[in-house]
């Protein structure tokens, strides 16, 4: 089964915002809602809404593992770290929010999504076998739910003591950047434009920017079937070609790469 | 099933896959254990189909078929009196194939001289310098063996530096635009490009196709084209009936008598978890020059705190990394190096000593080189990552040159057990200690101008400097050799010359831990040989308790 893929991106989605004014959760209007009303509104949005939410400047598609709050502020986070627009596409029209959010969520599938199958994805000739994802060994299901779960106090899962699962660390990592985002703006990560976001990641800790930084970088460029590199956006912006097999190059593609 | 056997052979790499597969030819009924997984599905059957692995980035990210450091960290620290840290470190291939699933397919042969380098141009200060207990005449008829198992494609006589030999098994493969670019910047030099000799097919080879050159090499061939032990030794030593594998399954013990001087089995933690035990007539170890001395203090006997197979005080020690460094020129054309296998071209001219007294000599020098665009964009610093990923100048337009350096063993350097930080399967991990010796240094000042040369005389326009060994601050080579060094003194050496240990009259080493010294190549192919080598030797001497 192929991943559920939002379709809805900020800029795809501001952009026909000017068409669908009249829908009132499509607006890009900036709120002044605190955080935690913020919070509060989302969550019941996505109770009762089918489709993509607006969460501050940000659609939120249906489903996330992070919430639309959160999916929201690491929405604005990647935008910040791997910008982009219409005609240059980023991590936002990637969709690299979705694909961490895939990831944190893997093991609400069976089998978990995170070892795409193989051999091919079927873009080139072959049958997609990406989207057969494949099962995990034991070792590797308790290595992947210590991962992104955390020990939890689980005695097998404490191998060199306590873990914090991913899912936490960003959870931590975006509240951090939210705060500093409030003390400066008076607004949430969400709600303020990409320059401001740029500004709170600027002064934050190292470590913190790059474990964003690097799902960021894999939710652009990696295969689509993780949920990020949405229509191959990230490949054709930096003009790769991605996955090859079964074709490969030619002669000629390999000795003349000017050509093409 | 059976538990008891004539040979079990840990791990399913370069050399436990090419050991394996000569034994069961041989009617040895065999044991072959492997702890990652089996990507191959059809690994058994009459018609090998693709594999599981894929032209998937996040994938190898998520460390598919991979030694994984969250799972199983390493201890690292560059000198003794520094502070460990916990981290990835070498890490290689967990799976079906071992490395050999992931390496670049680098297959050449080393040099006559590369067994005698302490009677050939004499002792260094403060290295464990030594001569290999055999020599080059000794190994060949093993490398023309597993050349032809594996499948080497490449041009005999093209290495004006290489030891006559006979053709090779297949012609080399299409060249790209990176490796004709720098080959011929170096022949301007005077220099000797030659096809680097691949273990990736260039025709159909061995029941499997030709490379159609995806550039994914890093990550596994869909394809089955290279020829990972995966789907030739491994794969011929099942199609004997004779060899069973046994996946997932993790050796922590090698079982032995109070002595310490005969193996009898292997403990394992199965599958499922549970533990139990093998037994054979014969243990044959084929994991890493990392991974083996560890398995072997674990496997200490009551009263031998020392380890197993170590009266000589040895084990672990003279670790080698090899010296990779090299250049990265920059051009102003499109070259797109990703549209190849990973490096087509080489050259041994560095290999031959320049006459300084400040060092033996350098490498043999890779032409080539890629990388895939997450490993690259990771890498940039992230207010400018756009505009470098969409610019493609250091992506698209890049051409590497990389010399293989020799790696001076010195007794520090050394895999021990760490005392704190266990595995995810509750084992003490691997302490690494290892700091590069001053000549090591010499031959990166010495020859980091000259590869810089190449890549000019290629067309770079500008040109960037790069040591994997200082790296991330901790050595990412691949090349893991050395801990069991091989010799026919028993007191300076772990191992004989056929690879088994001193001290037990049925423990066999047929990984990169035998090696004496580095050389200066890649070193697959030699540990294949000398795998293939070890193996016939134990037919040679049967299959009962010697």
């Amino acid at each position: 089964m192929p991943t559920p893929q939002p379709n809805v991106s900020r800029r795809t989605f501001c952009g026909g915002a000017l068409l669908l004014v009249a829908t009132p959760w499509l607006g890009c209007a900036r709120t002044a809602e605190t955080a935690d009303a913020n919070a509060a509104g989302a969550d019941a949005g996505a109770e009762t809404a089918p489709g993509p939410m607006q969460v501050g400047l940000w659609a939120v598609p249906p489903g996330t593992a992070l919430g639309p709050l959160d999916f929201a502020r690491l929405s604005a986070v990647f935008d910040a770290l791997i910008p982009g627009d219409a005609a240059s596409p980023g991590a936002d029209i990637a969709g690299a929010a979705w694909y961490l959010d895939q990831l944190l969520g893997a093991f609400q599938h069976d089998p978990p999504r995170i070892y795409a199958g193989g051999p091919f994805s079927g873009r080139h000739g072959g049958l997609d076998g990406f989207s057969q994802f494949q099962a995990l060994t034991r070792v590797e299901n308790l290595r992947w739910r210590t991962f992104l779960e955390g020990s939890q106090g689980i005695a097998e899962r404490e191998w060199n003591g306590p873990v914090v699962g991913l899912r936490q660390r960003v959870l931590d990592g975006l509240a951090t950047l939210d705060k500093q985002a409030l003390a400066e703006q008076n607004l949430g990560l969400h709600q303020v434009e990409r320059q401001a976001v740029v500004g709170v990641l600027s002064k934050a800790d190292k470590d913190l920017v790059q474990l964003f930084y690097e799902y960021a970088v894999e939710g652009t460029y990696g295969d689509p079937v993780y949920g990020g590199n949405r229509n191959l956006v990230g490949w054709k912006v930096m003009d790769y070609e991605g996955d090859r097999q079964p074709i490969g190059y030619t002669a000629q593609q390999m000795a003349h790469p000017e050509e093409g | 099933m059976a538990t008891t056997f004539d040979a079990i052979v840990v791990g399913a790499g370069a050399g436990g896959g090419v050991a394996a597969a000569v034994l069961a030819k041989n009617g040895w009924k065999v044991a072959l254990i492997e702890k990652g997984r089996n990507a191959y599905p059809t690994l058994a059957e009459p018609v090998l189909r693709h594999s599981l692995f894929s032209n998937d980035e996040i994938k190898h990210r998520r460390f598919y078929g991979f030694h994984d450091p969250f799972a199983e960290p390493r201890v690292y620290r560059d000198s003794e009196t520094a502070t460990p840290v916990t981290r990835d470190l070498q890490g290689l291939g967990v799976t079906v194939g071992g490395g050999t699933v992931f390496y670049d397919g680098d297959s050449p042969r080393v040099q006559p001289a590369d067994f005698k380098l302490l009677s050939t141009y004499g002792a260094v200060a403060g290295a464990t310098l030594v001569d290999w207990p055999i020599d080059y005449a000794e190994l060949a008829p093993h490398y023309d063996e597993v050349e032809k198992q594996i499948g080497i494609q490449g041009l005999a006589g093209s290495d004006p530096f290489a030891a006559p030999r006979g053709p090779y098994p297949m012609p080399p493969g299409r060249p790209p635009k990176v490796s004709t670019l720098l080959a011929k910047g170096a022949k301007a030099l005077g220099l000797h490009p030659h096809p680097m000799p691949m273990a990736n097919n260039s025709v159909a080879y061995g029941g499997r196709p030709a490379c159609v050159d995806c550039g994914f090499c890093h990550m596994g061939c869909p394809i089955d084209a290279k020829g990972s032990t995966a789907v030739t030794a491994v794969r011929a030593g099942l199609l004997t009936g004779n060899l069973q594998l046994f996946t997932e399954t993790c050796v922590t013990k090698v079982l032995s008598n109070a002595a310490g001087d005969h193996a009898t089995g292997v403990e394992v933690i199965g599958p499922d978890g549970a533990i139990g035990q093998f037994f054979a007539k014969h243990i044959v170890i084929g994991v890493n020059a990392i991974e083996t001395p560890r398995l072997l203090f674990a496997s200490a006997p009551v009263g031998k705190p020392e380890g197993l197979a170590n009266s000589s005080g040895l084990l672990g020690r003279n670790l080698m990394f090899h010296m990779v460094f090299g250049v990265i020129g920059v051009f102003d054309i499109e070259i797109r190096p990703y549209r190849s296998r990973v490096v087509t071209h080489a050259l041994a001219d560095y290999t031959v000593p320049d006459g300084s007294k400040d060092w033996l000599r350098g490498g043999y020098v890779e032409l080539g080189g890629q990388v895939q665009p997450i490993e690259y964009g990771a890498q940039l610093p992230w207010p400018i990552h756009k505009s470098l990923m969409v610019n493609g100048r250091y992506r698209r337009k890049i051409a590497a040159v990389a010399m293989m350096g020799e790696d001076m063993p010195q007794l520090a350097n050394r895999v021990e057990l760490d005392p704190k930080v266990r595995d995810i399967y509750g084992r003490p991990v691997a302490r690494v200690t290892y700091t590069r010796h001053a000549h090591d240094q010499a031959v990166i000042d010495r020859y980091m101008p000259k590869l810089n040369a190449i890549a000019t005389a290629a067309g770079a326009v500008e040109v960037m400097q790069i040591d994997f060994v200082k790296q991330d601050g901790a050595p990412d080579t691949k090349h893991l050799l050395g801990t069991a060094r091989m010799g026919d003194d028993a007191k300076q050496s772990v191992t004989d010359r056929w690879g088994r240990a001193h001290d037990l009259d049925n423990l066999w080493v047929v990984d990169g831990s035998v090696f004496a010294t580095s050389t200066a190549f890649n070193p697959t192919l030699t540990q294949q040989a000398l795998a293939h080598r070890t193996a016939l030797r134990m037919v040679e001497l049967g299959s009962g308790v010697p």
